[in-house]
């Protein structure tokens, strides 16, 4: 039938200011950075402690555990896989396996991590990317099954060891920063170009808009969301080894609540959840947010129980505003 | 005729994979471990609540929607049934309440705020999970009236316990619902063709939140029963208890597309799933081993469709295990262009 | 002849010339001019955005009678039956229902006692047949569904229809064919004063099809009104007393079909163009083609069966027929969307033969495609014109898998002047754009790859007229390179003007070749709508 035309031939479209256009596209990501503005403002007159160097140098080490997870799902959700709930065994997995094998040293025990993760992203790749599977059950099926593997191996023990590397990554700082920290903002910008940038990147969000166009366009998008999950194994092991690293210690139950915690400091960084578009600078915000959040809160008193609850209210208000705001501007 | 053999029409009943699994199941613990089998009553006490969550996605799973958000709602029940009050004639009733309004928040989101129930029910899922280890405190929460507790752990008739009385009851009022009312059959046809259903004049809005309110009760109420078989609130209830009803529900002949399940299926998927669990908790074999299992079967069962099955190249083989029962469809018909 | 525009006289015919043609008006068809019509359109137009699909049509159907509404491929024919129906509200003019307005909505129109049945199947596959008929209109017996009246209810209906098919079946296990049915029996439940059938006959057999001519006739008797829409002229005839000829979203003419020949029904439908002028129209066709590019040998498909042929290089292949013949579904099956039962397609150039088993190696292998739905296949509504325009040549634009920006723009640039995108804008999201320029982005981004063969459906549908021309020109220059061409088209005058060979489908296959010499819209018509007797329909069940 008869198609609508937008815009008639020949108008042009109208010029938005930069600032402007940033909005429309990232609404939340504005408001989020006025609440963290007012939350570090808060912090700095009404808490005590908030701004010692022992509660900065633990809110940027947490920062960096939570970011490279973080970072990999943002990707996740741009190619409209929603979530990858098996980032919780495979995070674990990775601190099991550096430190058990980390008497081989760091050139044996860090690639055998990170193999040990990929392992996972073929797995999903099978079910969600070449046999069309949905990306939430499939995850959810294979962090299951992957979280029995792990602990019929381990039996629930707690592994302990390091190396002198990792252990010096995790612990140390340079110039009041921790290393982690550090190292998660090079990623960071590696996973800008990344997303960004690189052929990968184009791929991942034209599938992450339209699935079915994007094959039509010649895109292989099996592969596509295969390297996605590979992406999300990589930024899995990472904050593997970090935390292993720190605390030269391992054991299965280490990584709970990850999924959603990274899940969270995406949504609230402003990237949509049905895919397509996403922003690292939105989820380096997210995961700042998120941090400072529960670190005033916790300081100011607010039960530990509580901080889920929060989380999870926050990202339920971003959802529907997102929602909202974005079904008013016409854009989907 | 049509052609139909009695195992063409068993082929494409809906409930047919969670049969074949069932049997599969009983046959390999007759073999294997007996015992299982013959202390079936308490066998059946322990998996309640993923039946009861099973047949409770029903209705939301036949809309081609997903409430990732049964097993916190369960949690919440249930530290709402251990906490409000003393008397349980009171809190239990606020429990189911408390499901009600859950599931009427996650209808309205999806349905008026026009969010996808994935997305919509994962937050609600976090959110949830946060609202009951904050109102335990992170604890399991004993009941205060243990005595009315602890008779329900008597068995009644046999080795059927109150708990397994109230699961049967659930599921044929639920399966009447489906089957035989009108606004249950009408959730089939809004999930199998929608546009069928506005031109046929059937409000899909009330449906679809109707759907969400019965499916949050229901997880609600196998909440108050895990706090009374228990005889405390844990705040970590329902966590493997949504992945085991996903998995049932999906193995038991629901599409995640829509128009399709069927509430005997999810009961014979969560029995069979059920038994597979019990079995191999018996066999001394560790926690571990039932998650690798459940693990494999609900990647089984999702990623078997007809679309994924192809994209493998080996359709042959795996045909019949997608449970699909259209070859002719109808989009074959009506799109020719 | 005169095309005559508005209600016509036509000249008389001697009734011995065709007597096979000439019904004698039934004592029941006799209605007094006085009484209200079953049902009336007066200057009804409908426009969706800025594209006009009915303008100022009007048609009065009276009771008792079979109305068929006629028209070639984007003739308004649907869009007129969903005004009708009340489905669609009209922009300007009215529908009257037995003298009374119908106001918009499915409900208005069921009390009004319209039943419509449509085109695309709107049925359930995993209920059954008895559930399917009676959606929204659910017997219950003390609050419950009655199993028992809705399956006695169905099987009542079937019978009516000749049909036997077991209410207890799944729809969706039923051939084509009887969910035809089914979706018919869903309309009788209604028991409508006017029933409107889109293409009822589109996947029926010979035989079915005459039970179905039967009981409409029969309903007809019975005073039931019956409006049809078909391109199946036989069945028209047979049938219907009047007809409504639509082209281009107006009205041509209203026909008396006892008093008319099926080659001045077709040339209403397509009008009265001197074939000397379209042959001015046209370039002069080099016929130094290359070699074969494609080749396609026995293919059967979905929808599909057993199909063969050729392109050569420079050459434009055009597809025609009517809504139903399968030509979408023949070029998705060639390119390896639709999944291929039987058959090979084989590209051949610079002396390489490559089969082509899936779609991205036809990409691969130097195919280009622009699909017949733009908005959700053909481009990537939400992203910008630029990345659009980049994907089919993200490899060649990155260097160790990063994008060379500059290059990227200046390639979307480039693209966007030599398809002249309009505005020019290449960072523009494509969903702000016109239909023709969304167009233009789903066919430039293929140029930087050189393709050998580009296949085309229904390229210009939904464009406005300069872009169209626009994108003839772009074919032309397609060819002049020496690449081989598909085009779909429901517009015959666009199908002739680019084709250098015209096959013409019909039910899946192709009924006839013709060259761009032999070719004109009335022939392509000819071929696309005439049932020839000893044409079986092959099923896929063959396979």
């Amino acid at each position: 039938m008869s198609d609508t035309q937008i815009a008639p031939a020949g108008k042009v479209a109208p010029y938005v200011p930069p600032l402007r256009r940033k909005f429309d596209e990232n609404p939340t990501a504005i408001v989020v950075t006025g609440a963290l503005i007012a939350l570090l403002l808060f912090a700095a007159v009404g808490l005590d402690g908030f701004w010692s160097a022992q509660n900065l140098g633990t809110l940027l080490r947490n920062s960096a555990f939570l970011g490279f997870v973080a970072l990999a799902m943002t990707f996740v959700v741009v190619s409209g896989l929603i979530i990858d709930l098996s980032v919780v065994p495979q995070i674990a997995l990775a601190a099991i396996v550096v430190i058990a094998l980390s008497p081989h040293g760091i050139a044996v025990a860090a690639p055998a991590a990170i193999l040990a993760c990929l392992g996972f992203a073929i797995v999903n790749g099978i079910g969600a990317g070449l046999m069309r599977g949905n990306g939430v059950i499939v995850t959810l099926a294979t962090a299951t099954a992957g979280m029995g593997v792990l602990n019929y191996i381990t039996g629930g023990a707690q592994y302990s060891g390091n190396t002198t590397l990792l252990s010096w990554i995790g612990n140390a700082s340079v110039a009041g920063i921790p290393v982690v920290f550090l190292i998660f903002a090079v990623v960071a910008v590696l996973a800008h170009n990344l997303l960004s940038a690189t052929s990968f990147g184009y791929s991942l969000r034209a599938t992450g808009t339209n699935r079915g166009a994007a094959r039509i366009a010649g895109l292989n998008t099996t592969r596509t969301l295969t390297l996605t999950f590979a992406v999300s194994s990589l930024g899995a092991a990472a904050a593997g080894m970090a935390l292993a690293g720190y605390s030269s210690s391992a054991v299965s139950t280490m990584s709970a609540g990850y999924d959603f915690n990274a899940l969270a400091a995406v949504v609230i960084g402003g990237t949509s959840l049905f895919g397509g578009r996403g922003s690292i600078l939105g989820t380096v915000l997210g995961v700042a947010f998120v941090q400072v959040l529960l670190s005033v809160l916790s300081l100011a008193g607010l039960p530990f129980q509580w901080q889920q609850f929060v989380q999870g209210f926050i990202i339920v208000a971003t959802l529907a505003a997102d929602a909202i705001l974005r079904r008013r501007g016409g854009l989907k | 005729m049509n052609g139909h053999t009695l195992l063409t029409q068993f082929k494409s009943w809906t409930a047919f994979r969670a049969v074949i699994l069932l049997a599969l199941v009983v046959v390999v613990l007759l073999a294997v471990q007996p015992t299982a089998l013959g202390s079936y009553g308490i066998a059946l006490s322990r998996i309640v609540d993923v039946w009861l969550v099973a047949i409770a996605l029903v209705p939301v799973l036949v809309l081609g929607e997903i409430d990732l958000s049964v097993g916190s709602t369960m949690a919440v029940t249930a530290a709402v049934a251990a906490q409000v009050s003393g008397n349980l004639a009171v809190s239990i009733p606020l429990a189911l309440i408390t499901g009600a309004v859950v599931g009427l928040i996650n209808g309205l989101l999806v349905v008026k705020v026009g969010i996808n129930s994935f997305i919509t029910t994962l937050g609600m899922l976090i959110t949830l999970q946060g609202l009951a280890l904050a109102i335990t405190d992170g604890a399991p929460v004993p009941l205060q009236d243990s005595t009315r507790a602890l008779e329900f752990s008597v068995p009644l008739i046999g080795q059927i316990t109150p708990d397994i009385i109230i699961a049967v009851a659930a599921t044929a009022a639920l399966w009447f619902f489906m089957t035989k009312m009108r606004t249950g059959r009408e959730l089939y046809i809004i999930g199998g063709n929608a546009e069928a259903a506005a031109s046929g004049g059937i409000s899909i809005d009330t449906r679809k939140i109707l759907a969400f309110i019965i499916c949050s009760c229901v997880a609600g109420l196998a909440g108050v029963v895990d706090t009374l078989n228990l005889v405390a609130a844990s705040p970590t209830l329902g966590s493997t208890v949504m992945l085991l009803a996903i998995a049932a529900a999906v193995v038991g002949g629901a599409s995640l597309s829509g128009g399709r399940a069927s509430v005997i299926g999810a009961v014979i998927g969560a029995i069979a799933l059920g038994g597979i669990s019990i079995g191999l908790q018996m066999s001394g074999l560790d926690s571990s081993v039932e998650s690798i299992a459940i693990g494999a079967i609900l990647f089984a069962a999702i990623v078997l469709t007809k679309e994924g099955v192809r994209a493998l190249r080996l359709p042959s083989l795996l045909g019949p295990l997608t449970g699909a029962s259209s070859d002719h469809t109808a989009a074959a018909a009506g799109k020719a262009r | 002849m005169k095309a005559v525009w508005g209600v016509s006289t036509p000249e008389p015919r001697s009734t011995t010339l065709f007597p096979s043609l000439y019904q004698e008006p039934s004592v029941t068809s006799q209605i007094p001019a006085s009484s209200p019509a079953a049902i009336e359109a007066t200057g009804v137009s409908k426009h969706f955005g800025g594209v006009h699909a009915l303008k100022d049509v009007s048609i009065r159907i009276d009771s008792g009678t079979c109305h068929a509404i006629v028209g070639a491929n984007g003739a308004g024919k649907s869009t007129l039956m969903k005004v009708l129906a009340g489905l669609y509200s009209p922009n300007e003019g009215q529908v009257l229902v037995s003298g009374q307005p119908l106001s918009g909505g499915t409900v208005a129109s069921k009390a009004a006692g319209i039943a419509l049945v449509h085109q695309e199947l709107s049925l359930c596959p995993d209920l059954t047949v008895a559930e399917n008929i009676c959606v929204g209109t659910t017997p219950t017996k003390h609050g419950l569904v009655d199993r028992k009246a809705m399956r006695s209810i169905a099987a009542a209906l079937c019978a009516r229809l000749g049909v036997n098919i077991d209410p207890d079946t799944l729809v969706g296990q039923l051939p084509a064919t009887l969910q035809q049915f089914v979706e018919i029996a869903k309309a009788l439940r209604l028991d409508p004063q006017i029933l409107i059938l889109d293409e009822p006959t589109a996947s029926l057999t010979p035989q079915e099809t005459d039970q179905l001519l039967e009981l409409l006739e029969s309903l007809r008797d019975q005073g039931v009104t019956i409006v049809y829409i078909s391109h199946r002229l036989r069945e028209i005839f047979e049938l219907c007393s009047r007809a409504t000829v639509l082209r281009d979203g107006r009205l041509v003419e209203h026909l008396d079909l006892a008093e008319t020949t099926t080659d001045r029904l077709v040339e209403s439908m397509v009008g009265q163009k001197l074939l000397d002028q379209e042959q001015h129209e046209r370039e002069e066709k080099t016929d130094s083609f290359g070699e074969v590019v494609l080749s396609v040998d026995n293919l059967w498909a979905p929808g599909v069966f057993g199909t063969s042929l050729e392109v050569r290089a420079g050459e434009v292949l055009g597809l025609g027929g009517l809504m139903g013949s399968g030509r979408s579904e023949l070029v998705r099956a060639i390119l390896g969307l639709e999944p291929r039962s039987r058959g090979s397609v084989t590209l051949s150039y610079d002396g390489h033969r490559r089969t082509i088993s899936s779609y991205r190696s036809a990409v691969r292998s130097g195919v280009a495609f622009v699909p017949e739905d733009r908005r959700t296949e053909g481009v990537l509504l939400a992203r910008s014109v630029r990345e659009n325009l980049a994907l089919p040549s993200l490899t060649a634009l990155s260097r160790f898998g990063q994008i060379r920006t500059k290059a990227l723009k200046k390639m979307a640039t480039g693209l966007a002047g030599e398809v002249n995108l309009r505005p020019a804008n290449t960072s523009a999201t494509v969903k702000l754009l016109s239909g023709g320029n969304q167009q233009k982005v789903a066919f430039g981004r293929w140029l930087p790859t050189n393709p050998r063969l580009f296949v085309l459906d229904e390229p210009t549908a939904g464009v406005d007229v300069g872009a169209k021309a626009e994108i003839h020109e772009l074919v032309r220059n397609l060819t002049a390179k020496g690449t081989a061409v598909i085009v779909v088209s429901s517009d015959l005058e666009e199908l002739l003007s680019l084709s250098d060979r015209i096959a013409v489908l019909r039910d899946g296959t192709i009924t006839g070749e013709l060259s761009a010499a032999e070719a004109d819209q009335q022939a392509i018509v000819r071929l696309g709508t005439h049932h020839d007797t000893t044409h079986q329909r092959k099923e896929a069940a063959h396979v």
